[in-house]
């Protein structure tokens, strides 16, 4: 055993090198991506043996598991709230399965607005998908329960999968010294697993096909009811098994305090530290208990009523708008001289500090009867205001964004929203625009602008046009501004459908080639060679050639454009603008955006980079018209290595003096402008 | 608390912008404007800021051109007409392709404004010179060559009164006496010498005026100042047997006869001796005389210097010897009457030539300051500059000198000192590493402006080495929009500027540097002179 400092993500990620799955599909989303990322690194390290899998949404990434574990392999991925919102339909279907698919999920508040703190919204609007559910309060508790799940949920009289939750930012990212178990004992603890059944082609059956007879379907309905009732004593087990070999247990209940109090506090997560804590501090504190709820799918409801035996009075804390804990607790506990009492505290990752839990101890105190409506914790505060007010800026941007030192995208913003003018709406994804765009109450922007979903910026932004045209507007301009991620991976669907019902729209993607908002991971637009922290040792494989795609839906417009070369941006603007306020269709602009932060390199030389991946050919500046007519507009220097654009960049140090790979960049470059003239000719 | 105003609304709506996040807070390195020196403006005698002209007339403004051209050099076309052209030795573009024409283009600036009629009585002069037209003074310019002639544009041009004593029948010391007819036409010089100097401004000459001991104690107490820029008129003597015989003279005599319409009586072999360029350009008067002529350089031809290579190639094909590494050592002459010359190459081997019957010995001049008393010189109010100090010369140098001069006659008639506390800081000089070539494109230079249309297309091709030609990279590559055009000027707004560098990166000219913020920190602590 070796205690090492390290995060709460880390202590996941831990775990699951621990527990030696066999696939794991990975997608970045704030605050779970270092889960993804740590993975990634022990697989690049040679230290598991598990195929990763890059993929575009996380939609995939959980169809990915559902895939992988149908074939018997043992499976992991991580997500948060949007993410897990995006599951959700795919929940029903691994725990349909019977699969035992185990997943971390780093608990975010829900939108909207976008919030990245941590609250329970996200996995408790997931509680009955028919997942277990477990929620840590430490990183040793996290890196444990990753191991224990697989035990619990790989049981024959199980099969369902888990679900374990950590709190973003507060337990995710807050280090402590974690006990790493050694291979061998969690090997013994942990045995292969042995799927019920299998994608097999020696013994072939269909999966999820329907029943003609309802009643075989409700029937099915009742085995996963029963087995979620079988999960308390398989977990218990677990728990005890887990304490012969570790040392170590954790319960599906934890009691803290007196023996008998009278009150008793329930917490759920990283609260219960701070109940703790607070508890301790009180005089006379013999009659204030605590009771930490770790399972909550299966509801523990028998170890709850028994220790709340002789209990008068609980306070229970939930951190989600909706109070579900103290219901689920109501509804469990069948006492009638039992003062229940609600509060809501911490959502939207307000601080849960011990004044808050001694003020909901006092009110307890003062208060004998069970609550009507959840007290929630929160004092009246004024609203924020915005120092400066929208003049009439001519620039329609204006200072103060956050964007990192010398970036590209912001660039690209800027002049195309000046260029387009007052008249504009703005449609914003989930991308790095989000953020630098400004927190409430400002805004970089001087025309409106809707932040939506990751996955579905195009489809928004068809809907603001309908309704603008319901309104005969036909002036204002919508614009879509999104990033690489947005739009190559997660947002295609959309844009491909906007695109396919020709939506009077211009959607501009500022490409910076990886997922930058969320620290740098590889995109479906990350070019050969490239380092990200999904791609450590060099993106394998070309990027998506996306100017193509959208030129293959036929749309008047598409075109690529460099922040170094302006004049001609600002042209191809004009071009979109004047095709939009015809009426005629999508227009699809491409800029490429260097980004100091995740291509590593010093932040004055973004427009120097810009050009020179023009002038080598590694993004070459061009129009297609109507899907048919290509328009090539700069000729590559003759005779310019690609060596001389990789070279300016630290993403590319790795891959540098490999020959065959820097050959294979300067020949698919070569090829792909080559491939242009064929084409700009016909 | 005003509850509608402080409630907090339904949704997630923004109530203004980000302009109160002041991001500056995040630097750590500043840009900052930094004007510098372009190589062609180091390397030019005159000093002059050609960047500066340079830039109004790439954007086609001739006239606003020709008037910061002229801020420093009254005597444009005749200047450009006989400089070497050290700016487009030095010009930085000579590495890029070719250097820009400075130097035709320059001419055909000065000759336009003479024929469009501009005059620099219109011009608005820097400073504070308003005060000048009531504090007016009375300055003494003895010699009326260019650095006379430079001076006294400069103060004539403050307001004062200015009274040039020139010694010779014609205004302009060796611009008209010295340089021959074919490589500066008098007429030419005289008309730009009238519009340009003493024509618009308060400035009398008296011709054929020669100051003695006497008057020059006079001038020195009746004038608020004195400017000596009597220049080398004095010829130097070889000092070898049989100098003193007739037919032998100096070589800036001889000029000055010749340019001066005088009557030269010469015979049929001319012997010259000197390497200079009094010697070449008396070389070619002589054979314009139809005489034959023969040179003796005491230099080799490789060490001469390349400027005067063209002159001796020139007079060559016409038919005149040329001897180098020979030097006079013996003059001989028949009845008082000189008849043959003896040289001495370098291995010591003597040869003698016979009938010669002129020889024109031009090995250089020095100052005559006679008429100025050892004591008397030293005077709070009496300035010497031009060739008289300087050696140099080269016209272009003498009116830089008189330039010079004229700022420190300012400074002294104002405040009785000779030095600025602050002296001029060091600048910067630029170099082809400081640019940022990517926004010129390769282009052949024009060897001939005949026009303002080829002028403005040349100008195009200048760097602007160290000064803005407001082509707006800064402004429109700024990510945090913490550029701005100020007056005709760019600046930065350090409330937002990140200190990214993307503006000193791009800018065409090297004129933005930085430092560190650290740095500019301690600097305005210690009350820096570089601006917020």
């Amino acid at each position: 055993m070796s205690k090492k400092l390290m995060t709460g993500n880390s202590a996941a990620a831990y775990g699951v090198l621990l527990a030696n799955p066999d696939v794991v599909p990975v997608y970045p989303i704030t605050p779970s991506s270092s889960i993804s990322e740590k993975i990634v690194e022990f697989v690049a390290k040679g230290m598991l043996n598990a195929r990763i899998i890059n993929v575009e949404s996380e939609q995939s990434s959980i169809s990915a598991c559902l895939g992988a574990s149908m074939t018997g392999a043992r499976v992991f991925t991580a997500t948060s709230s949007q993410g897990l919102a995006l599951m959700h339909e795919i929940l029903f279907g691994v725990s349909g399965f019977r699969l035992p698919v185990v997943m971390v999920n780093v608990n975010r508040s829900l939108w909207s607005p976008w919030n990245l703190w941590a609250d329970h919204s996200d996995s408790l609007a997931q509680r009955d998908t028919g997942w277990l559910q477990f929620y840590c309060e430490s990183g040793q508790e996290a890196l444990d329960t990753v191991i224990q799940s697989y035990k619990i949920s790989e049981d024959r009289s199980v099969l369902l999968p888990t679900m374990i939750n950590l709190e973003g930012f507060i337990l995710s990212h807050t280090t402590e010294p974690v006990d790493i178990p050694s291979q061998e004992l969690v090997d013994k603890y942990l045995p292969k697993r042995e799927p019920e059944f299998k994608l097999d082609i020696s013994d072939p059956h269909a999966f999820g096909a329907m029943s003609p007879d309802p009643e075989v379907a409700m029937e099915m309905k009742r085995k996963m009811y029963e087995a979620m009732e079988r999960v308390n004593i398989v977990a218990q087990k677990a728990d005890n098994d887990f304490y012969k070999l570790f040392g170590r247990r954790y319960g599906v209940i934890e009691r803290y305090g007196p023996e008998n109090p009278d009150t008793m506090l329930v917490t759920v997560g990283t609260i219960t530290g701070t109940a703790r804590e607070t508890i301790n501090r009180i005089k006379n504190n013999e009659d204030i208990g605590l009771l930490k709820i770790k399972m909550f799918r299966p509801f523990p409801s028998k170890e709850i009523n028994k220790a709340l035996e002789g209990v008068k009075s609980v306070a229970v804390i939930d951190k989600n708008g909706g109070g579900i804990f103290a219901h689920e607790l109501k509804s469990a506990v069948g006492k009638e001289n039992l003062n229940i009492r609600s509060f809501i505290a911490g959502v939207g990752g307000k601080d849960v500090t011990p004044k808050t839990i001694n003020d909901i101890i006092s009110n307890t105190f003062r208060n004998s009867e069970s609550t009507k409506e959840p007290v929630w914790m929160l004092d009246k505060i004024k609203d924020l205001k915005a120092p400066n007010k929208q003049n009439g800026n001519r620039e329609l941007m204006c200072s103060g964004h956050t964007a990192c030192p010398g970036c590209g995208g912001i660039i690209a913003i800027r002049h195309i929203v000046k260029t387009l003018g007052h008249k504009t709406i703005v449609v914003v994804p989930a991308c790095c625009f989000t953020v630098v765009s400004g927190p409430y109450p400002t805004s970089a922007l001087g025309v409106p602008l809707l932040h939506t979903a990751f996955e579905v910026a195009a489809s928004a932004a068809s809907g603001v046009r309908a309704g603008l045209d319901a309104q005969r507007d036909k002036e204002t301009i919508v614009l879509v501004i999104a990033g690489d991620g947005g739009t190559y991976d997660i947002g295609l669907q959309a844009l491909s459908g906007a695109a396919e019902r020709n939506e009077n729209i211009i959607y501009v993607c500022y490409n910076n080639q990886a997922y930058m908002n969320t620290g740098i991971q590889a995109s479906g637009a990350t070019p050969t060679g490239a380092w990200t922290t999904t791609s450590l040792k060099g993106k394998l494989g070309a990027r998506k050639n996306l100017p193509e795609i959208m030129a293959a839906h036929r749309i008047p417009y598409v075109a690529t454009a460099s922040i170094s070369h302006l004049d001609d941006l600002i042209r191809k603007v004009k071009k979109a603008k004047e095709i939009n306020r015809q009426g005629k269709g999508t227009a699809y602009l491409e800029v490429l955006c260097p980004c100091p932060s995740g291509w590593k390199y010093v932040s004055n030389l973004t427009i120097d980079l810009a050009r020179m991946a023009v002038k080598t050919g590694a993004w070459p500046l061009y129009e297609i018209e109507n899907g048919e007519k290509r328009i090539i507009n700069y000729e590559p220097e003759d005779g310019l290595s690609i060596k001389e654009y990789l070279k300016l960049q630290g993403r590319f140090k790795g891959i540098q003096n490999k020959d065959e790979i820097v050959k294979e960049i300067q020949e698919n470059v070569d090829k792909e402008m080559s491939r242009l003239k064929k084409l700009s000719q016909l | 608390m005003n509850e509608k105003e402080d409630e907090i609304p339904i949704t997630s709506m923004s109530n203004g912008t980000t302009e109160g996040n002041l991001t500056g807070s995040w630097r750590t390195s500043r840009p900052f404007y930094d004007e510098k020196i372009s190589p062609c403006s180091d390397a030019c005698p005159v000093s002059q800021n050609i960047p500066k002209w340079m830039n109004l007339l790439r954007k086609g403004e001739t006239k606003k051109a020709w008037e910061a051209l002229i801020e420093s050099n009254p005597l444009p076309w005749t200047t450009s007409k006989v400089c070497q052209g050290f700016c487009e030795i030095a010009c930085n573009r000579n590495e890029f392709d070719e250097c820009v024409s400075i130097n035709k283009t320059e001419r055909f600036l000065g000759k336009y404004a003479l024929d469009q009629g501009w005059s620099p009585k219109e011009v608005e002069i820097p400073m504070a010179i308003e005060d000048a037209l009531r504090q007016r003074k009375k300055i003494a310019i003895i010699g009326s060559g260019p650095a006379g002639l430079s001076c006294a544009y400069q103060l004539g041009r403050q307001g004062h009164s200015v009274t040039i004593f020139e010694a010779l029948s014609e205004i302009g010391g060796l611009l008209k006496a010295g340089i021959p007819e074919f490589r500066l036409p008098n007429k030419k010089v005289d008309r730009e010498i009238d519009n340009n100097i003493l024509k618009p401004f308060d400035i009398a000459v008296k011709i054929s005026h020669i100051v003695d001991n006497k008057e020059f104690i006079y001038l020195r107490d009746r004038f608020d100042a004195v400017f000596v820029a009597t220049g080398l008129h004095k010829c130097l003597k070889l000092g070898i047997p049989g100098e003193d015989a007739e037919g032998v003279i100096y070589g800036l005599d001889f000029l000055k006869k010749v340019n001066l319409g005088q009557v030269v009586e010469l015979g049929e072999r001319v012997v010259i001796i000197g390497d200079v360029n009094t010697a070449i350009d008396s070389a070619h008067c002589a054979q314009l005389l139809g005489k034959d002529v023969i040179v003796f350089c005491e230099k080799n031809r490789e060490e001469i210097p390349k400027f005067l290579q063209m002159g001796i190639k020139a007079v060559e094909k016409n038919g005149a010897k040329f001897f180098f590494s020979e030097k006079a050592v013996s003059i001989y002459s028949e009845n008082n009457r000189v008849n043959g010359i003896t040289v001495e190459n370098a291995e010591k081997n003597r040869k003698f030539f016979a009938n010669i019957n002129n020889v024109i010995i031009a090995t250089g001049e020095e100052p005559n300051l006679d008429f100025i008393n050892y004591e008397s010189a030293f005077n709070s109010n009496v300035f010497f500059g031009g060739d008289v100090i300087t050696r140099a010369s080269n016209v272009a140098a003498a009116i830089g000198s008189g330039r010079k001069v004229a700022e420190k006659i300012a400074l002294y008639l104002e405040s009785g000192k000779y030095h600025n506390e602050q002296d001029k800081e060091n600048k910067k000089m630029v170099g082809l590493n400081d640019l940022n070539l990517n926004y010129f494109e390769h282009s052949k230079r024009s060897k001939k402006i005949i026009d303002a249309e080829t002028a403005i297309k040349e100008a195009n091709r200048c760097f602007s080495c160290g000064s803005c030609m407001d082509c707006g990279n800064c402004e429109r590559f700024c990510p945090d929009l913490a550029v701005y055009k100020n007056k005709e000027q760019y600046d930065i707004n350090y409330d937002y500027c990140k200190g990214c560098l993307i503006c000193k990166e791009e800018c065409p000219c090297g004129v933005i540097s930085s430092e560190l913020e650290t740095e500019a920190i301690e600097r305005k602590k210690n009350g820096g002179k570089k601006d917020e």
